[in-house]
């Protein structure tokens, strides 16, 4: 197998190298037999990497202990799905796959038809970032690399990544990673055509919105993973790593809104390049600092050389693709004009300057123990209070932007017709601060500057909703319903927004009640007591253990009554791994809309009691539940077929030029 | 109006930034996890896991050590110091906001207010109408209004 791996990523090197050669005579003008010999380059590459792939899933089942990456990672007894997993448990591994999904898509955009024109420029760009992948993967960071002394059996995997959700968890991340190579090599390609339109916007778009799609729902099972699985109560603890897929997702979320801009109006067409071109080097920048070992993080798979050629691969490709845009800034420049200083378009350049503005300072937390040490030579944390505290003003003011902002007219709006359209929304919020305040209670400022934004972002997005059916139901004289779905259903893309910026709002509901309205509580239950925590009856009735797969597994069951509702058991474990010192502490977790219950098994005595922390946990299903909301949303403006198109263009001054209507 | 609503959005945005000077931050269920969630375990300096998240031997021996402290009637901040005493500033999982550790805290918000300055002389710029400068429309009903009104809501059917 190993030779067979081995083999494989040499031949998918060659030909990814080779790709690059017979593109560069095509475009020279040597003849089109260049461009199909380019072209099956390309396929090769995938069909070689892919049989290396096989090769090492083959390995990592059937438990070849010959290899080293497969006895580091995996050992005879673990489950066959976390077997399977192991391929990206570790740095050789995860490179491989990374590159794996890369040369996949780098196929598919070489096959497609839709964007002929750009393939013999764009296809050439994802084989350069796919050679240096390639390159790492065949002479520094190797997944085949034999062991002379074949052991028994291997190491075992963390026992901390034995979870679906790390099963999960990468593979969602880096399809967001690598997706974003499709719109940075059109990107490039337009600069490298002089084509200066919106054409690469437009191709790219649905690699765009899945790529984002894939990088929020990576990021939330991360999440999600952590919270089930670490045992500290929390989901996100700014650690480097998690910032390292954070930034990419603010810098694409502004990418998203600003090149609405481009279609529409033909403007901001050096921003959308400078945007597109950080959010792909912040892709590669977080692959640095994992392996480079530079910055503290929970997740460092090991300082090793790794770090310094992504370090220099990442700067080298940034500076050529800066250099490209600074050389065709004239063509880029705008013509058009911006009609007033409040528009939709004014507006979303504000929504630009808090994402980015919240990226950057995310990057700034990040690397500032670095800076200080240089500076003043002094080494210091940044944490998880300091990300909090910048972060929760940025964040707040973005989501209020939220929902003033598709409220406002494109071109034109003034200050009087946005104070009355914003009344209602206004109304409503206060009526929903009042609330909160007499009838919840809630007395804590920044839970209360939030709710009152979210229910204004609610009840803003509503009306406009309703507006619409108002409108359409007059013109039409369809019922309620009907011209509500057709409302919705011809404006995919302006409501599938909506339903996205609905699930921000869920998100940002949870993440303010699971930070601000914490509570713990760590109690010792005697067999058989039962005790009341945070109005929660729990009964402990004593200590079991058990053997499961690889695993010894310490537990206790909880029955759980809240309010007189049987809420059911809750089996709290610590697990002992074969191969693990450590053992591991498994939450149980009672999940409502309102609370978490969270339950850890810390400890236990001789006499058979047992010590419980107990955290509660309000409203973080709202975040995970947000997130489906999003995916929902994606999928609604992106399902091909009628009103997924964009709206109208404005160009010049005064004309209105309906756009295409996809169709 | 315009200028009202101008000095709305600035007002709103000092009451946040003064919130945040306040250092309002997420509340805390006890003293206990306070102490915890600022700490740095110090067998995990390279992964700059608190001792609340950490997991293994030496975080427990410190929280231990934190609640038989707290039990003895010493203070979170007499707490804290301890270990600082003990380790350096590189305990802590937020720096002190003093000297040059203040860079982490301005240069973010420096940074959105050059962006946003720098969005306005940009607009200033693009935007060409001298009225609409001002935010204002200014319309006059005339007689041809009817006329676009009907055509508008002609074309805009074609799109229903």
């Amino acid at each position: 197998m190993s030779s067979i791996g081995t083999i494989g990523l040499l031949i998918a090197l060659g030909l990814s190298l080779y790709s690059l050669v017979a593109f560069y005579l095509f475009n020279s003008n040597k003849g089109l037999k260049y461009l199909l010999s380019a072209k099956n380059a390309v396929y090769g590459t995938a069909l070689f990497t892919t049989i290396s792939v096989v090769a090492m899933l083959y390995a990592l089942i059937a438990g070849d202990f010959s290899i080293e990456y497969v006895t580091q990672y995996t050992s005879q007894d673990l489950p066959i799905i976390y077997k399977l997993s192991a391929l990206w448990a570790g740095n050789a591994g995860s490179l491989l796959f990374w590159a794996w999904i890369l040369v996949l898509l780098a196929a598919v955009v070489t096959a497609s038809k839709e964007n002929k024109e750009f393939i013999p420029y764009a296809s050439p760009i994802m084989m350069v970032v796919s050679v240096f992948f390639l390159f790492m993967i065949n002479f520094v960071s190797q997944p085949f690399i034999q062991l002379s002394n074949v052991p028994l059996d291997g190491m075992g995997m963390n026992p901390m990544l034995q979870n679906p959700g790390m099963v999960i968890h990468p593979v969602t991340l880096y399809l967001g990673y690598v997706g974003f190579t499709v719109p940075f090599s059109f990107a490039m390609a337009a600069l490298i055509m002089k084509n200066p339109g919106d054409q690469w916007i437009k191709l790219t778009r649905k690699w765009t919105l899945i790529s984002w799609l894939f990088l929020t729902l990576g990021n939330l099972f991360g999440a999600q993973w952590a919270y089930v699985e670490l045992g500290w109560g929390g989901y996100w603890a700014w650690d480097p790593v998690e910032n390292a897929s954070l930034m990419p997702w603010l810098t694409a979320s502004a990418f998203l809104h600003s090149v609405m801009v481009q279609e529409r109006k033909n403007m901001l067409r050096i921003w959308n390049m400078v945007l597109i071109i950080v959010t792909f080097g912040l892709t590669l920048f977080g692959t640095f600092l994992v392996r480079s070992g530079v910055v503290a993080s929970v997740h460092a798979f090991g300082s090793s050389s790794l770090g310094a050629y992504f370090l220099i691969f990442t700067s080298l490709i940034i500076l050529a693709a800066l250099y490209l845009v600074a050389d065709r800034i004239n063509m880029l420049r705008q013509g058009n004009q911006f009609e007033s200083y409040i528009s939709k378009e004014s507006s979303f350049l504000l929504n630009n300057l808090l994402l980015v503005g919240s990226a950057f300072s995310i990057f700034w937390g990040t690397v500032f123990p670095i800076v200080s040490e240089a500076v003043v030579g002094k080494k210091i944390a940044v944490g998880i209070p300091y990300f909090n505290q910048v972060n929760a003003p940025i964040g707040l003011a973005f989501t209020l932007l939220m929902g003033i902002c598709p409220l406002i007219a494109w071109r034109k709006a003034n200050f009087e017709n946005i104070a009355k359209n914003f009344m209602w929304p206004w109304i409503i919020a206060i009526i929903g601060l009042l609330v909160i305040v007499f009838i919840g209670g809630i007395t804590k400022p920044y839970a209360l500057i939030a709710y009152t934004i979210c229910v204004f972002v609610i009840s803003s997005t509503l009306q406009d909703i309703l507006k619409g059916v108002r409108v359409r139901k007059k013109l039409t004289g369809e019922n309620l319903l009907v011209s509500l779905i057709r409302l919705l259903s011809k404006n995919r893309r302006r409501y599938g927004g909506y339903l996205i910026h609905m699930g921000i709002v869920m998100m940002i509901i949870g993440i303010t009640g699971s930070n601000v309205f914490n509570s713990e509580a760590i109690k010792t239950f005697k067999p058989g007591e039962t005790a009341v925590v945070g109005g929660y009856t729990i009964s402990f009735k004593g200590l079991q253990q058990t053997t499961r797969d690889n695993m010894e597994v310490v537990y206790a069951d909880l029955s759980v009554i809240n309010n007189n509702n049987d809420m059911g058991n809750l089996q709290v474990e610590k697990v002992f791994y074969s191969k693990s010192e450590q053992p591991m502490t498994e939450p149980a977790i009672i999940s409502t809309f309102k609370e978490d219950l969270y339950v850890l098994l810390t400890g236990w005595e001789e006499n058979g009691s047992a010590i419980f922390k107990i955290h509660i946990n309000p409203q973080i299903k709202w975040l995970w539940t947000g997130g489906w909301v999003i995916v929902v949303g994606v999928m609604f403006a992106l399902w091909p077929g009628k009103g997924s198109g964009v709206g109208s263009r404005y160009i010049g001054r005064g004309e209105v030029s309906y756009g295409k209507r996809v169709s | 109006m315009a200028r009202g609503l101008v000095r709305k959005i600035s007002l709103t945005g000092l009451v946040l930034v003064s919130l945040l000077l306040l250092n309002i931050s997420p509340a805390l269920a006890s003293t206990q996890s306070d102490i915890e969630n600022s700490l740095i375990c110090p067998a995990c300096f390279a992964e700059a896991m608190s001792v609340a998240a950490c997991q293994d031997s030496t975080a427990q021996q410190i929280k231990e050590e934190i609640r038989q402290k707290l039990a003895s009637g010493q203070t979170k901040e007499q707490i804290i110091k301890t270990y600082v005493d003990q380790y350096g500033e590189k305990i802590l999982t937020n720096p002190p906001k003093k000297g040059f550790n203040l860079m982490a805290w301005i240069i973010p918000f420096l940074g959105i207010v050059m962006g946003g300055a720098l969005i306005y002389l940009a607009l200033g710029r693009w935007v060409k109408v001298p009225s609409a400068k001002k935010g204002r429309l200014k319309t006059k009903s005339g007689v041809l209004d009817d006329y676009y009104n009907a055509r508008v809501e002609e074309e805009f059917k074609k799109y229903l």
